[in-house]
């Protein structure tokens, strides 16, 4: 029979994710911290994968991985042809809009900049409510944008605030909250859909118990 | 490093004309004729289906004063050619084997090889039987271990209809549906505002898969309206006919099955293999869609991806 593979997201997701998995008795041997990358657990026919956040649904729409455990940001930048089938309640954060002091999101006679590692998720967000912007794409340091004069504004995914705060911004609007997913293969759904079918009974399980 | 070779391109060329071959002549076997398209269509005139498609998918090429495009679906092709000069009591069974274009979010074109049926003007049930049947001998001779997911789109259909939703919501609620996202699905029902018996109708939407004769109880214990529980006979219907060809074990119903183009009315099918992660095939009925150019016509078809078939399939 052949093995349940499950791709992760490295950093605090996949921490979490592989105390949730040992949590229901799976792959005592999995260790986030470790350099290795593969880890199978032959009892349960179950082998993680530890992949960069940004990878996990490329090794998963591509087959390489039947389940993903991954950000919902990342699902909501890319463009997928997936399943969503578990919202694992970890990883919660929120995407918001923010500013130093006293920003406005509108001013009669300008364009508002907006300075984001989202791009697509900007986007949709201003047009849903009709408003031109200008999107900035950063890799990193988004904070930095408005200090600079580069944005006027930035989306990103704020936890604590913590970040913003010590930079001097605040957030100016909520956008929605984020929190981890268990993403799923289509096609590896219909072949493995006993496995995939009892996983998710398992996580269910936890959760309610 | 060595290149792939002049001799060893014409090999896989001349593997793949082989296939093609092989299935042309399954379908003209069944009584199917071939039929030549164009690789342009005018936007303008397919634009019911190109609103349903997303527009960055869509190859654009400008002639003239129209915007043209390129051929994104050999069905709608079909369609808009045969149906508004349609004949009554006509009965055709038509085949293609070219490409459709689509563009990804990074510009680039793809060209993708299509072989497939449309069988219009039969008395529904029997093409239905005839077409499906046809894609399961295709699918079993190339690779045994195939599956093939089958729904009917009035149950979903007939489910939204009773929801009384605006457009934005609807395709918000089908996104969800699509991916099988129960968490979110559940969020946004409650925000909507649903009678309890439609509501738990919809939650309990995605666990109608498996089982034809279970999961057409567990349906009938929710609100069903007649749209609906013509969408269960008929798949009940199928399901006689797939058992007595012996193709029971392949055959996957799932109630929750959406498909990117949304005209289909009825039957809808998607075909896998186990080490591909591509449809192989994809169909179904799509009556209403010939409606859209003047007339509803009994129409059921199916598609083929010749490039996955042919890597995927063993042959």
């Amino acid at each position: 029979m052949d093995y349940l593979k499950i791709a992760l997201a490295k950093g605090r997701i996949g921490k979490e994710a592989s105390k949730l998995f040992k949590g229901i008795g799976l792959c005592d041997s999995l260790d986030p911290d470790s350099r290795k990358l593969i880890f199978k657990d032959e009892k349960n026919k179950i082998s993680f994968t530890y992949v960069k956040s940004s990878d996990v649904i490329t090794y998963v729409q591509n087959g390489v991985a039947d389940l993903g455990v991954v950000g919902k940001d990342e699902i909501l930048e890319r463009e997928t042809d997936l399943y969503e089938l578990y919202d694992l309640g970890f990883g919660k954060c929120k995407f918001a809009i923010a500013g130093i002091e006293n920003q406005k999101l509108y001013a009669k006679d300008q364009v508002l900049k907006v300075a984001t590692k989202y791009p697509k998720v900007t986007k949709k967000y201003f047009a849903a409510r009709n408003q031109k912007i200008k999107v900035i794409k950063l890799n990193g340091s988004v904070e930095l944008a408005p200090l600079v004069g580069l944005a006027d504004v930035i989306v990103d995914l704020v936890e604590t605030g913590s970040t913003l705060k010590a930079n001097g911004l605040n957030v100016i609007e909520e956008m929605f909250p984020i929190s981890a997913r268990l993403i799923c293969n289509r096609v590896s759904y219909r072949f493995k859909y006993q496995l995939i079918a009892q996983l998710l009974a398992e996580l269910k399980e936890m959760e309610e118990g | 490093m060595e290149y792939f070779r002049i001799e060893d391109e014409l090999k896989y060329h001349g593997k793949r004309y082989q296939l093609e071959k092989e299935i042309e002549d399954m379908f003209m076997h069944e009584g199917y004729t071939h039929l030549e398209l164009s690789a342009f269509e005018n936007l303008d005139q397919l634009r019911s289906l190109y609103n349903k498609l997303k527009k960055e998918h869509i190859v654009k090429v400008y002639g003239g004063s129209d915007i043209l495009v390129l051929r994104t679906d050999h069905t709608a092709s079909i369609i808009k050619n045969l149906i508004p000069r349609w004949e009554p009591g006509l009965k055709l069974k038509l085949f293609y084997n070219s490409d459709v274009f689509r563009s990804s979010p990074n510009g680039e074109i793809k060209e993708i090889k299509q072989l497939g049926i449309e069988y219009l003007g039969e008395a529904a049930l029997k093409a239905d039987k005839e077409v499906f049947g046809l894609a399961l001998q295709i699918l079993n001779r190339y690779d045994q271990g195939f599956i093939i997911e089958v729904s009917n789109s009035k149950f979903i259909r007939g489910l939204i209809e009773a929801m009384a939703l605006s457009e934005e919501e609807i395709e918000h609620l089908k996104d969800l549906i699509d991916r099988k996202n129960r968490f979110e699905l559940v969020e946004f029902s409650e925000g909507l505002d649903l009678p309890e018996e439609i509501r738990n109708s919809l939650l309990n939407l995605l666990d109608l898969q498996g089982d034809l004769t279970a999961l057409v109880k567990q349906a009938e214990q929710n609100y069903l309206n007649p749209t609906m529980a013509e969408a269960l006979a008929e798949l009940m219907e199928l399901k006689t006919f797939t058992d007595k060809l012996g193709y029971s074990q392949h055959v996957y119903f799932d109630l929750s099955l959406l498909m990117e183009l949304d005209y289909y009315d009825g039957l809808i099918f998607k075909g896998y293999y186990p080490n591909s992660f591509k449809e192989i095939v994809c169909g179904g009925r799509y009556d209403s869609f010939t409606e859209e150019f003047g007339q509803k016509i009994s129409a059921v078809g199916f598609s083929l991806d010749a490039d996955e078939l042919m890597e995927k399939g063993g042959a």
